[in-house]
Formats: C-alpha cells, sequence, structure tokens
C-alpha cells in the first residue's frame, strides 16, 4: 500500500502526457498571388519609359526602372515582354484613350505597364541606439546620428492596347536607410527597384508568395 | 488488497485520461500535419475536411482546413473555414493571427483597383 499513491501518482501524470504536446505548428508556405487582372486577358506586357517626378543627379529612373522590370518580368512571364518610348506626360497622365490605341496598334492583346517615379534622398537624424555606456552622460553627445534615407514612389498604371482604358492604377513607396552619407545612389535604386518588383509583381502577374501560417494539433 | 490497489490505481488513470479525451477529429487532424509536413497539401487538405465532418466543433481542423484553401487560391473557401473557426474559438491566438495575416494579404492583393 506504500507504493500506492508514487504509482497512482506516476499513472495521472503519464495519462495527462499523453495529451499534452498540443502546441501550434508553424508552417512557411508557397501560397498564390492574386492578379489584379483576370487570367488571359493579357497575352503581351509593352513597359514603357516612366515620368521622373524627381530625378537624382546622376541617374534617370524613369529609364533604368522600366528597364529593369521589363528584363524581370520577361522572366516569369509566358508572353512577349517589350520596351517602348513614350513622352513623359503620357506616362504620368496616363494619355488619352486614342494615344495608347494608336501606340498599340497591331498588339491588341497587350497591355501597356507605364507610370511615373520619383527617387529622392534626404539626410535625417535619429536616435543612435549605440551609445557606450561611459559616453551616457556626455552633454557633447545628442546620442542622435545622421543617416541617408532613399524614397522611392511610383505611380503605376496598366492600359489596354486594345481600348486606351486604364485597367489598374496603384501607388507604391519604399525607402531604405543608410548610414554612409555619400552611399551612390544607384545602390539605393537597385535595392529599391528590387522592393518595387516584390509588390507590384503579385498584383500584376499573381506570382506567389512565402507567408508564414500555424497549424493546430488538437 | 492487491487487487482493490491495482483497480484504484487504473481509475485514476483513466480519469486523468479523460481530461484530454480524443476529439473524432483528432486521427485526421494529426494525418493531415503529417501530409502538410510532407508539403502534399492537397492529401492534408482532405485529411482536415474529414476531420470537419467528423467533428465540426473542432476548431483546430477549421483553422488548418482554412490554411489548406489559402494554399490552393481558394480564398472564399478559407475565409468561410477561418470564420467558423474563430465562432468556435473566438480567443484562440494562433487562429486570430493566421486570420490578420490571411486577411492582411487579401487586402494588400485586391485593394488596389482603380
Amino acid at each position: 500500500m506504500r507504493g500506492f499513491f508514487p504509482s497512482a501518482l506516476a499513472a495521472a501524470l503519464l495519462a495527462g502526457t499523453a495529451c499534452g504536446s498540443g502546441g501550434p505548428v508553424g508552417v512557411s508556405l508557397n501560397m498564390p498571388g492574386i492578379a489584379v487582372l483576370p487570367p488571359g486577358s493579357f497575352s503581351e506586357i509593352i513597359v514603357t519609359d516612366f515620368a521622373d517626378t524627381a530625378p537624382p543627379a546622376d541617374l534617370a529612373p524613369g529609364l533604368e526602372l522600366p528597364n529593369y522590370l521589363a528584363a524581370e518580368i520577361g522572366r516569369v512571364f509566358a508572353g512577349p515582354v517589350s520596351r517602348a518610348t513614350v513622352p513623359a506626360e503620357a506616362a504620368a497622365g496616363p494619355a488619352p484613350h486614342s494615344f495608347w490605341k494608336e501606340k498599340g496598334a497591331g498588339h491588341e492583346g497587350a497591355v501597356f505597364l507605364t507610370g511615373s517615379v520619383g527617387l529622392t534622398g534626404q539626410v535625417r537624424k535619429a536616435v543612435d541606439r549605440v551609445v557606450p555606456l561611459d559616453r551616457l552622460f556626455d552633454a557633447s553627445r545628442s546620442g542622435l546620428v545622421e543617416h541617408l534615407r532613399w524614397t522611392m514612389a511610383v505611380d503605376v498604371f496598366l492600359v489596354s492596347a486594345a481600348t486606351g482604358e486604364v485597367l489598374h492604377r496603384t501607388n507604391l513607396r519604399e525607402y531604405r536607410d543608410y548610414k554612409e552619407l555619400d552611399k551612390p545612389v544607384e545602390f539605393a535604386f537597385s535595392a529599391l527597384s528590387d522592393l518595387i518588383r516584390a509588390r507590384l509583381f503579385p498584383a500584376l502577374l499573381g506570382t506567389s508568395t512565402i507567408e508564414r501560417r500555424a497549424l493546430l494539433r488538437r | 488488497m492487491r487487487f482493490k490497489a491495482i483497480a484504484s490505481l487504473a481509475a485514476i488513470a483513466l480519469l486523468a485520461a479523460g481530461g484530454c479525451a480524443r476529439s473524432p477529429a483528432s486521427g485526421f487532424l494529426a494525418a493531415g500535419l503529417a501530409s502538410a509536413r510532407q508539403d502534399a497539401w492537397e492529401d492534408a487538405a482532405r485529411q482536415w475536411a474529414q476531420a470537419v465532418a467528423n467533428d465540426p466543433g473542432s476548431a483546430a481542423a477549421h483553422n488548418n482546413l482554412a490554411i489548406a484553401y489559402e494554399r490552393q487560391g481558394a480564398w472564399e473557401e478559407a475565409e468561410r473555414e477561418y470564420g467558423e473557426a474563430l465562432r468556435l474559438a473566438p480567443d484562440e491566438p494562433t487562429i486570430k493571427s493566421n486570420y490578420a495575416a490571411f486577411k492582411a494579404r487579401l487586402e494588400r492583393l485586391r485593394g488596389r483597383m482603380p
């Protein structure tokens, strides 16, 4: 009888653990995108020059961004992808239906990817998170550091080559901070173009994205 | 005396186990998890749909099935299953978090029409 209570306790604990370990299971999923235009509604993409709303001195994002987007779209889109030159006013407007119909003659299954882009740099002050302990109370040190923030703002239109109608419009804005105030603009342009691509493609092409979810065991 | 002790021991174990009785969905839930771990999401969806059929009150089964539907791009079905999971377990943080991520993604991708 002396061993009864420890044995009973052990049995109860064992039974309890049999239904334990029920925490959620984290999973990473490759989820399909949701294209803003119905599948099959266009068979060709013509990427035009973008209007430059705020070009930096030594870079032309209105040309470089469409070049980059056209190359990247060509890697994932099954149909033809080409570049076209249009006046900045036509891209930023966008131009009237008749302009796009004329420009798209012979490419009725195409959509134009057009719009405007601004790339601006700004030196900003921010709180320095790493202040040495021996300088915590040093009045000469304010705890502020300067960094360079590059911001890319893109206004994108999808225009039907058949009707000249704007099928979709989106505004995308991304920024990157750099500690080096003399960081060449090309670095920021490259990083920001990639962020814009990552946001634009799921909506434009329905490309998939990686998502985190948690499954339940019981 | 000895028999009495053994019987009492068994009764205690059974009582303790009874507190976490397996639901009719638990076998299918586990099978679905195993399939999902092997990236066999269609099979996982089948298992969790069966779990829902066997135990419509299982919030876990609805949650998991919603995720499988998301994986297939079946947004309306996913919305329905998340809704049911939240109705059954409105305070379950995992389901709330999954649903918030699902809604945010849908709005991010859909909310850009002119």
